[in-house]
């Protein structure tokens, strides 16, 4: 399932997917992915997102 | 092997090391590569199905020479063979799923240098069968000169997958922006 809310936080504050993998020190793709919903991020990686982007996992990952 | 043959593996080595101790020198300081967490799962991934290749590989080639009752290749060849399609499986697998170049590594240089190690070993092949009129097969069984054209094929795959990657990556649909 495309995780949108990942992707309008993102766009919210005007970034590119570079610019967010490049923030947190992940390829453009795997941003990609995670939006596009083919890939599990870990717990790790969604608080580098949420931290960058400044929201709480809540706000992003949670359904 | 003849004297020629012996000086160009030689050389050969030599330019090797000398190109590893340069990367060595040039890297000292720097960061190690980088790969972010799907990277390396990916690789990881890529690595198992390398190893079931390979082991494939020999147990085909091994019941092929039980079955034929002699060595299709030689004792260089053959395993040659299997490494050169191992790396293969691995580098494909891992192009194509964005994880065989470190986070911020671009992949122009290694475009180019593939370009360039296709058509020097494709010149090698041919003017080593010109040169000595010589062929692919000692009694019977592949030799090494078949070398430099599966090092061709070898990088032509790899190059081909690396074009396509980034034919798709710079693609509207590639390329999920806002």
């Amino acid at each position: 399932m495309k995780n949108l809310k990942l992707k309008s936080a993102r766009a919210a504050l005007d970034m590119s997917q570079q610019e967010l993998a490049g923030r947190i020190g992940v390829s453009r793709q795997t941003i990609n992915l995670i939006e596009m919903g083919d890939y599990n991020p870990t717990i790790k990686l969604c608080i580098a997102i949420c931290k960058v982007l400044g929201k709480t996992l809540d706000d992003l990952f949670w359904e | 092997m003849n004297s020629l043959e012996f000086f160009g593996l030689i050389l050969g080595i030599f330019l090797v090391i000398s190109y590893i101790s340069f990367v060595i020198s040039k890297r000292r300081g720097e960061a190690p590569p980088k790969y972010d967490e799907r990277q390396m799962l990916v690789r990881g991934q890529a690595y198992r199905a390398t190893f079931w290749v390979l082991v494939a590989y020999l147990c085909i080639s091994g019941f092929f020479s039980l079955i034929a009752g002699t060595e299709w290749a030689d004792g260089v060849t053959s395993p040659f063979i299997g490494v050169c399609l191992a790396i293969t499986v691995f580098v494909v697998i891992c192009i194509k799923k964005d994880a065989y170049f470190p986070v911020n590594q671009q992949p122009r240089f290694y475009i180019v240098l593939f370009g360039i190690i296709i058509p020097v070993n494709l010149a090698t092949g041919i003017i080593r069968l010109v040169n000595e009129s010589d062929s692919f097969f000692t009694n019977g069984a592949l030799n090494y000169n078949v070398m430099p054209f599966i090092i061709c094929v070898m990088f032509s795959v790899i190059l081909a997958t690396l074009i396509i990657r980034r034919r798709k990556d710079n693609s509207p649909n590639g390329r999920v922006e806002p």
